[in-house]
């Protein structure tokens, strides 16, 4: 009897006998409603044939590379000898550079964690869904605030001295700052960067930063990590 | 109808192909659908997707490459599998014999190599995208995290695949990766312990990589591929850049 | 009608489907071609193509397949893959070397191939079927061929001892122990005569300060533009090797040696009154010239002597050379080394000689006064007396720079593992050495070369002091170095070794006193132990006659007149004679000869007319032998057979030298019995009255 007086809130619960249509209309939900979904195309052939070339011609580059290019393979497993440098694959070289720079603790578990907590943890933040431009609303606020953050992350790698980290994030910062203080320059390019979120700034700053450290980590780095030029 | 189009016809009215392929052939907007979803493996797919969306740079076909380099893999990596013992100094005996001895074998293990490196890059190439995209926002929130599964496992799948052959490569690198677990504070050494089955990389460790690296988490990825794909169709398909553009103001 | 219109695939998209289809399946083909066309297949073929060009092409195709050929022995772990290229490696037909390699046939060897594979003995990848992985380093392998020339180390891996056919290996083993390397570095050396660098806990009392300075300073010979030597006493090259030592550190250095007076010197003195005989008289140098020459010193040391203007070093090499000695060392350390070199340091390696004071006087004054070099130290720097600092820091260096690893000094404990670990060097992979700048090819070989040739240019700041090799002594270093691996993981391997016998021969007793006083074992080998300037005395005791040992051991100088390594004289007593002949007789016998022979009195006018005709004319002994004044020089002279040999020996050697002296070129002739007793028969009555001496008979001239 519980269950039916849950469900009494004025209709009836037979759908047959009392057809109705109930909407919600939320703000959230607001891509679903939108009615036009353009002109579309039957998967079987158009979708599917398309896949098929993809993964063909996929097929024929990597058979083709792998034809002339070796896997490497060195000796034997040698517990007892010990390359210098002895280096991860190279998708981890960025982050054996960052234990270069910090505490192990710091760079092997707290910074990879932060990474993939950020990465799950962002569509469940509702900042900014409409993709706002950094500086939308030109606050001086969110200046400052924006200031106050690069500026704790440049002490927190100057202290470490990890350079390779520094410049390119004074650099991001220095070019985000610039769209704010030189509104409607730079034709084109200056206009497409003013028109990015926040969202891209910190996602192209990871990118860059991830991509240097891992360039350094591969070619940059010599016998006891430390730097050589990969042409000497 | 020219000859060729007679013979297939003629196959097509076979009993045996008949009980193959239930639906005649695909030349009705029905039959197309039946195509899709009749099947067991394109059902995961849209029976009709947007033109905007089967143009090349609507995805530049990331996501189908990612997986089309998993499919290789498996393929690949299954031949190999018939090749190699996961023992010490077997494993790397192996190597030298799949290089030397094997017909195709030096082929197989470049092409597998290949594929597992092109595939770390291209899941990472296809995340960026998506999110540039705005791919994770409402209401594709689980399949960007989903997303996030795939990208850990292929990392792992790659990492448990670099200890295989045994040389120093292999043995050197997890060393080096398996040292950062061990920073870990207080679970760090217990989680070093369990992955590599005792305190250094040994047989055990060679042991548990292999199975971890041909067992179980191929068998999570393609839980979470099936899901993925799933997901993409559910949540109104790929994310088009028109849909989270910048609006101009009313 | 638009609605079918958004499933239909256009034209486009099915071409390029079509294509991308054909090119798909014919890249899936070229894998197995590329594998069709694998080099080593290309080998088979023409090795197939090759046999048929040979008269014996059905043997030389007998087990002939399309696949891979290899060496599988489970038990050794080996799978070598070289004999699918190297085809005709078991063919005696392609041992020429017209036969294009690889196909040519391994020369022949004690080991068949197949038993061991090629792998244990010229290294290289043996799985590889690829050229340059097989032989070369790779990334994946980092043990390239052996080059030919080094290729006696492999021997050396199992065969611990010396065997003949590695003449290169054994000098190379000799000179790790001869030159100390085992000293710094840890290394398995097999036992072998070897003379240890001398202990220093008393050199203050031996040689001044400016003599060790300059010693210290450049102890290699370095001579002028006339040839004349210039920085040291020694014309041949010494076994001490040259220390980077700066001036600060010579100063210290010989300060600290030259303070060593750990004991006082051996108390004896000589008879004042032969002094005061002897003191005046000129000639005492000369007499004591001839005295040094009567007692054959220069067997064991080597004198410059200056002929027609012709520098030359005459003597032997088993002390050190005398020819500036006298600028070197103290008169009374000289008298009472002389006298009992073991006193200075127990294992001296000099004889303990029975001296008269006389003898002694005069040789001693020789010594000072005739093997000097005025000029010798004439470089050295004015230096004060020492100073403790200087003596402080000079303590430390000895240790620092490794001099306390061969030299005893009694207080000064050597630093244990001094230089790198080398028992395992000739398993060393490239990427286990350090090249530093040295612009050589980077392999194993190369480096030990560059080391040993110059260990700095390896690594500039190393200990290693500086040796100068002649080539083919380096090569020899390379070729020991090579052959000290890592056990290989096989078990079975093991087994196959052939350890190094523990052959040091030392006699109890009498002799035994004797055997260690007069160091016998320098020259003699005593059962393969010994060494080889002088016959091997194994079976003396079955070959020699009792009474000629007795008048040779007392005479030594009326044997070998041509020779200038000769026994020298010891002045032995007729009681120590008695004792070494004694022994001789009863434990240098051969197994193979009867020592009571019953036969020696089978002999007749008749039996030597016989043997003599047989040594003139069956046999023509005499194109070898020389009796009397006729003959050849190949063989020893026999003029003085009957007193020398005893008959037992002479048949059995008759019957097969070869089962007594292995090796000896004697050709085993199949003499008959009776030419055997013939021939000893007539053999016996050669003999010579002691006056008759002149031509002599080479003692055991027979090796």
């Amino acid at each position: 009897m519980d269950e039916k007086k849950k469900t009494e809130t004025g209709f009836g619960s037979d759908a047959l006998k009392d057809p109705r249509r109930i909407v919600f209309i939320t703000k959230k939900t607001s891509a679903k409603v939108k009615g036009d979904v353009g002109r579309q195309a039957m998967s079987y052939p158009k979708l599917i044939l398309r896949e098929a070339i993809v993964l063909e011609i996929l097929t024929i580059l990597m058979v083709v590379v792998a034809l002339f290019w070796d896997a490497p393979l060195e000796q034997l497993a040698n517990p007892l000898l010990t390359p210098n440098p002895a280096k991860a694959p190279w998708y981890f070289l960025g982050l054996q550079e960052l234990l270069h720079y910090f505490p192990p603790i710091v760079a092997g578990v707290l910074i990879p964690g932060l990474v993939i907590v950020a990465l799950i943890v962002i569509p469940y933040f509702h900042v900014n869904v409409e993709g706002a431009p950094l500086w939308a609303n030109s606050s001086l606020r969110r200046l400052g605030m924006f200031s106050v953050v690069v500026v704790v992350l440049l002490i927190f790698f100057g202290i470490y001295q990890a350079w390779t980290i520094f410049i390119p994030t004074l650099v991001m910062a220095g070019v985000a700052g610039t769209t704010y203080f030189l509104p409607g320059q730079g034709g084109r390019f200056g206009t497409y960067l003013r028109a990015r979120p926040l969202s891209w700034w910190i996602m192209t700053w990871f990118i860059i930063v991830a991509i240097i450290l891992t360039e350094i980590g591969t070619h940059f780095r010599g016998p006891g990590w430390s730097w050589v030029w990969p042409w000497r | 109808m020219t000859s060729w189009e007679n013979t297939i016809e003629r196959l097509r009215r076979t009993p045996v192909w008949q009980s193959l392929f239930r639906r005649g052939p695909a030349r009705t907007n029905r039959t197309r659908s039946v195509a899709v979803f009749g099947n067991i493996f394109l059902h995961l797919l849209p029976v009709k997707v947007r033109d905007a969306s089967l143009r090349v740079r609507a995805t530049y076909y990331l996501g189908s490459i990612t997986f089309f380099l998993f499919v290789i893999l498996t393929v690949t990596g299954v031949l190999l599998m018939l090749y190699y013992h996961p023992a010490v100094p077997e494993a790397y005996q192996d190597m030298k014999d799949l290089r030397f001895v094997v017909s195709s074998g030096v082929f197989l293990r470049n092409l597998h190599r290949l594929a597992a490196q092109a595939m770390v890059v291209f899941v990472f190439w296809h995340m960026f995208h998506v999110f540039y995209r705005g791919g994770y926002k409402p209401p594709r929130q689980f399949n960007w995290v989903v997303g996030v599964g795939l990208l850990l496992l292929t990392l792992f799948l790659s990492y448990t695949g670099y200890l295989l052959p045994w040389d120093q490569l292999a043995f050197w690198a997890i060393t080096v990766g398996t040292n950062i677990i061990s920073y870990v504070p207080i679970l760090g050494q217990p989680m070093r312990f369990l992955l590599l089955g005792g305190h250094g990389i040994g047989e055990n460790a060679l042991l548990r990589f292999y199975v971890l690296h041909i067992v179980i988490l191929p068998l999570f990825a393609i839980i979470l591929i099936a899901v993925h794909f799933w997901r993409v169709q559910k949540d109104g398909g790929i994310t088009l850049r028109e849909e989270h553009g910048r609006k101009e103001k009313d | 009608m638009p609605a079918e219109e958004m499933g239909k695939a256009s034209r486009k998209l099915r071409l390029a489907f079509a294509i991308s289809s054909v090119v798909f399946v014919a890249v899936l083909a070229i894998s197995p071609l590329k594998d069709y066309f694998a080099p080593w297949r290309q080998y088979k073929r023409a090795y197939a193509r090759f046999a048929n060009t040979r008269p014996d092409t059905k043997r030389l195709l007998a087990d002939y397949h399309s696949g891979i050929d290899q060496i599988w022995i489970p038990e050794l772990k080996v799978v070598d893959r070289c004999t699918t290229c190297h085809q005709g490696i078991t063919q005696p037909s392609l041992m020429d070397a017209s036969v294009p390699q690889p196909f040519r046939a391994h020369p022949s060897i004690p080991h068949h191939a197949l038993d061991w594979g090629c792998v244990v003995c010229h290294r290289g990848q043996g799985l590889a079927t690829e050229v340059r992985e097989a032989h070369e380093t790779t990334l994946g392998w980092e043990q390239p061929l052996l080059p030919t020339h080094f290729i006696q180390a492999s021997c050396g891996v199992c065969h611990q001892s010396d065997i003949p056919e590695t003449p290169q290996l054994n000098r190379g083993r000799q000179l790790l122990v001869d030159l100390n390397c085992f000293r710094c570095h840890r290394m398995n050396v097999s036992e072998r005569i070897y003379v240890p660098p001398p202990d220093l806990s008393n050199i203050g009392h031996k040689a001044s300060r400016e003599w060790i300075y300059k010693w210290l300073k450049e102890p290699r010979t370095i001579l002028d533009s006339d040839g004349n030597v210039v920085t040291n006493g020694y014309a041949n090259e010494p076994r001490m090797p040259q220390f980077r030592l700066n001036d600060a550190e010579l100063r210290d250095l010989s300060a600290f040696l030259s303070t060593r007076q750990n004991e006082p010197l051996g108390s004896h003195q000589i008879d004042p009154r032969i002094v005061a005989a002897w003191q005046k008289k000129p000639d005492v140098a000369d007499q004591g010239e001839t005295r040094f020459r009567q007692m054959f010193c220069t067997t064991c040391h080597a004198v410059a002597v200056t002929r027609a203007g012709q520098t030359q070093l005459i003597g032997g090499n088993i002390g050190p050379e005398l020819t500036k000695i006298g600028s070197k060392v103290n008169e009374d350390w000289l008298i009472a080394w002389l006298r009992n070199p073991q006193s200075y340091f127990g294992y001296a390696q000099m004889p303990r000689y029975q001296w008269s004071d006389e003898d002694l006087y005069k040789v001693s004054r020789y010594i000072m006064t005739r093997l000097t070099d005025s000029d010798l130290l004439s470089d050295v720097p004015k230096m004060d007396p020492p100073t403790p600092a200087e003596i402080q820091a000079g303590k430390q260096l000895f240790v620092g720079k490794g001099c306390a690893n061969c030299h005893g000094i009694q207080g000064i404990k050597a630093p244990k593992e001094f230089g790198p670990d080398l028992s395992a060097v000739g398993s060393k992979t490239v990427s286990e050495l350090m090249f530093g700048d040295a612009k050589i090819p980077h392999t194993l070989v190369d480096y030990l070369r560059s080391k040993i040739e110059n260990p700095t240019s390896v690594n500039t700041t190393a200990a290693m002091p500086q040796y100068h090799l002649k080539k083919e002594d380096v090569s020899a270093l390379i070729t020991a170095l090579l052959s000290m691996t890592r056990r290989p993981d096989a078990p079975a391997f093991a087994k196959l070794v052939v350890r190094a016998t523990p052959s040091k021969f030392q006699p109890a007793g009498q002799f035994g006193e004797l055997y260690d006083r007069y160091k016998c074992y320098l020259c003699h080998q005593f059962n393969g132990y010994g060494g080889t300037l002088a016959p091997d005395l194994s079976f003396e005791g079955s070959r020699a006659q009792k009474a000629w040992v007795v008048s040779f051991l007392k005479n030594p100088q009326t044997l070998r007149p041509a020779s200038t390594f000769r026994m020298p004289q010891f002045n032995f007593t007729d009681a120590e004679a008695s004792t070494i002949t004694d022994y001789l007789e009863m434990v240098m016998q051969s197994p193979q000869v009867n020592p009571n022979p019953d036969n020696s009195s089978k002999t007749s006018p008749e039996l030597v007319a016989l043997g003599k005709q047989l040594y003139e004319v069956k046999y023509q002994c005499q194109s070898c032998h020389t009796i009397g004044a006729t003959g050849g020089y190949v063989g020893p002279n026999l003029s003085n057979l009957g007193s020398w040999m005893r008959p037992a020996w002479i048949a059995a050697w008759l019957k097969n030298p070869q089962a007594l002296v292995p090796g000896t070129i004697e050709p085993r002739r199949e003499f008959t019995d009776q030419e055997i007793q013939a021939l000893s028969a007539f053999l016996m009555t050669l003999k010579q009255t002691p006056t008759s001496a002149k031509a002599g008979s080479a003692a055991g001239g027979s090796r």
